[in-house]
């Protein structure tokens, strides 16, 4: 599995009321895609990663945040730290995941692609860049069906064992 | 090797028959805690999935978030959660408007030593006061749970926290020794960790003060927090980390604006002024907090440059701290009493920072924009240094409490 983005460089302590602020808590898509903070406007039209550093989506369960991301099209997060909370509901609307102990040099490059599962970092033209922490084998399974509603609409596969 | 008490509780709570996905194991909860704003998001999944097979018995919902809601849109989400409380059998369950819904755990009777709670807010924690494992979650981890009846959880390293001696000084609470933990163990000390206190006090803390400790894990990054039963020892190998904290040493703390880990004495910012007091949450807004805060103010009156805010965190407190008379003399001094729900905390509700405010609250959370404006800045700290900065208008320490 491929993802593919953009960078976005969002430095330390992004925590969910600086990246959502509550107020944009909302069943409309639309007030919860434009609540997105510190991003370069909304509705982007290209996919993207996301580089932090440490200490990022702590704080609130909203999962407001999460949908903000993944409508405004960022695919994957690569940080320093991920808090707890952030990174299972991440795992369970299919945005990928993962930490890295210094993601600062990918800030550098202008896309990236992360392959799972051992969370290879590389250049679009295949310049390996880094590997992040290896994906367990649930958050995978989750990711690879696109999130846990549609994993158990399928039944709840499990991918392969990660050799 | 010894379990610490968070393994052992999830092993208790283990699915037989149900192999490991990972580092995942399949865990039954015995309680789900869910607050309105979280049901909100399931209700289409909840439906298509043929709604819950959980039992209401393992239920609590509460309307505290938006109670009561301030804009037409929260109205009519709650109106549409109301419609889901019916759909599924949950009005015996639910609690709408009597309070934030983890002080109404605490306050419930099913809720006990070893109890398995999962909620879908992140300061679901606050259970481990009363020695649960109890952590937050999103809204479809708990829909994946309520269909199920289970859940897939990985277990995280474990830290001991000691805590022995007494408090030497009588403005010293709960909220100073989470704040020291704060301190001592940094980020990288609560990432994902359980976080397991041991009273060894010689007084016992009690369970307001354990509540303020437990609630506040989360904000380090610990997947949860609890009080070990008293016959347990902490067991060296079993814990990644091991700390002690002796209370008599302790002073008055301060988390400084923008992050629960900018630790420093009260005694450093004598002085600061402030635009705002808030005292609850679910952090500390209990009887104790609003005891102590009322035992300051009486008889004097609030600041003219302070807003000064007190909401009860349920009903029942609410209750007992006027039958104490403790919201009379909040009142009294210059107090605005809310209704007992989550207020300004997360920015949600009466009591928000405008531009340049600065607040200092009992809260668990002084992230940029937590009440408001970005443009704003939150201290927190214990209710004694918030009572007496509503009072003068700026940090300090109260003179010494007497106890009436």
């Amino acid at each position: 599995m491929k993802i593919r983005g953009a960078v976005t460089w969002l430095g330390d302590d992004i925590n969910t009321d600086v990246l959502h602020p509550s107020r944009f808590f909302s069943l409309d898509q639309l007030t919860v895609r434009d609540g997105l903070q510190g991003m370069d406007g909304p509705g982007g039209s290209v996919d993207r990663i996301i580089i932090a550093g440490r200490n990022f989506g702590y704080g609130s369960s909203r999962e407001t945040t999460i949908q903000s991301l993944t409508l405004n099209r960022v695919r994957a997060v690569i940080a320093t730290s991920i808090s707890r909370i952030f990174w299972r509901n991440a795992i369970n609307a299919g945005l990928c995941v993962v930490e890295l102990p210094d993601p600062r040099p990918l800030n550098g490059y202008d896309e990236l692609i992360i392959t799972l599962p051992g969370a290879a970092i590389s250049t679009p033209d295949g310049k390996e860049l880094a590997s992040g922490s290896p994906l367990d084998l649930y958050d995978l399974s989750l990711l690879e069906s696109g999130g846990i509603l549609p994993w158990m609409e399928k039944g709840e596969p499990l991918v392969q064992e990660p050799s | 090797m010894t379990l610490t008490r968070s393994a052992e509780i999830l092993e208790q709570h283990r699915v037989s028959g149900k192999a490991p996905i990972g580092d995942h194991i399949a865990v039954q909860p015995d309680l789900f805690l869910m607050p309105e704003y979280a049901i909100s998001l399931i209700e289409a999944g909840l439906d298509a999935l043929g709604g819950p097979t959980v039992s209401p018995r393992r239920i609590l919902a509460a309307a505290d978030h938006f109670a009561p809601p301030a804009t037409i849109e929260r109205a009519e989400i709650l109106s549409r959660v109301e419609q889901i409380i019916d759909r599924y059998g949950w009005t015996g369950v639910y609690r709408r408007f009597d309070g934030i819904c983890h002080q109404l755990l605490l306050e419930d009777e099913r809720l006990t030593t070893g109890s398995l709670v999962v909620g879908a807010d992140s300061h679901t924690v606050t259970a481990g006061a009363k020695g649960a494992w109890a952590a937050g979650f999103g809204s479809h981890d708990l829909l994946y749970g309520l269909v199920r009846g289970y859940m897939w959880i990985a277990a995280g390293p474990a830290v001991a926290i000691v805590i022995h001696g007494s408090f030497s000084a009588s403005d010293v609470f709960g909220k100073d020794i989470i704040l020291e933990c704060f301190r001592i163990l940094g980020a990288n000390g609560f990432h994902r960790r359980s976080i397991e206190f041991f009273d060894h006090t010689d007084n016992g803390l009690t369970l307001d003060q354990r509540a303020t400790i437990c609630n506040m894990v989360v904000d380090g990054g610990a997947a949860n927090g609890l009080f070990v039963p008293e016959s347990y020892e902490p067991n060296s190998t079993a814990y990644e980390q091991f700390t002690r904290i002796d209370l008599g040493n302790l002073v008055p703390k301060l988390a400084c604006p923008g992050s629960p880990f900018g630790i420093n004495d009260v005694d450093e910012f004598v002085g600061t002024s402030i635009t705002q007091a808030y005292l609850g949450s679910c952090n500390s807004g209990r009887l104790e907090d609003f005891a102590v805060a009322a035992r300051i103010v009486r008889g004097r009156t609030v600041h003219p440059g302070v807003k000064a805010i007190a909401i009860p965190s349920s009903r029942s407190e609410y209750l007992k701290a006027l039958d104490a008379g403790h919201i009379r003399d909040l009142l009294a001094a210059g107090f605005v009493i809310g209704h007992p729900s989550c207020g300004p905390c997360g920015g949600i509700d009466k009591g928000i920072l405008g531009s340049g405010d600065i607040c200092i609250a009992t809260m668990n959370r002084n992230f940029q924009g937590r009440m408001g404006s970005k443009d704003a800045s939150i201290w927190l700290a214990n209710p004694a240094v918030v009572a007496e900065a509503a009072i003068t208008g700026r940090i300090s320490r109260p003179a010494a409490i007497q106890d009436q």
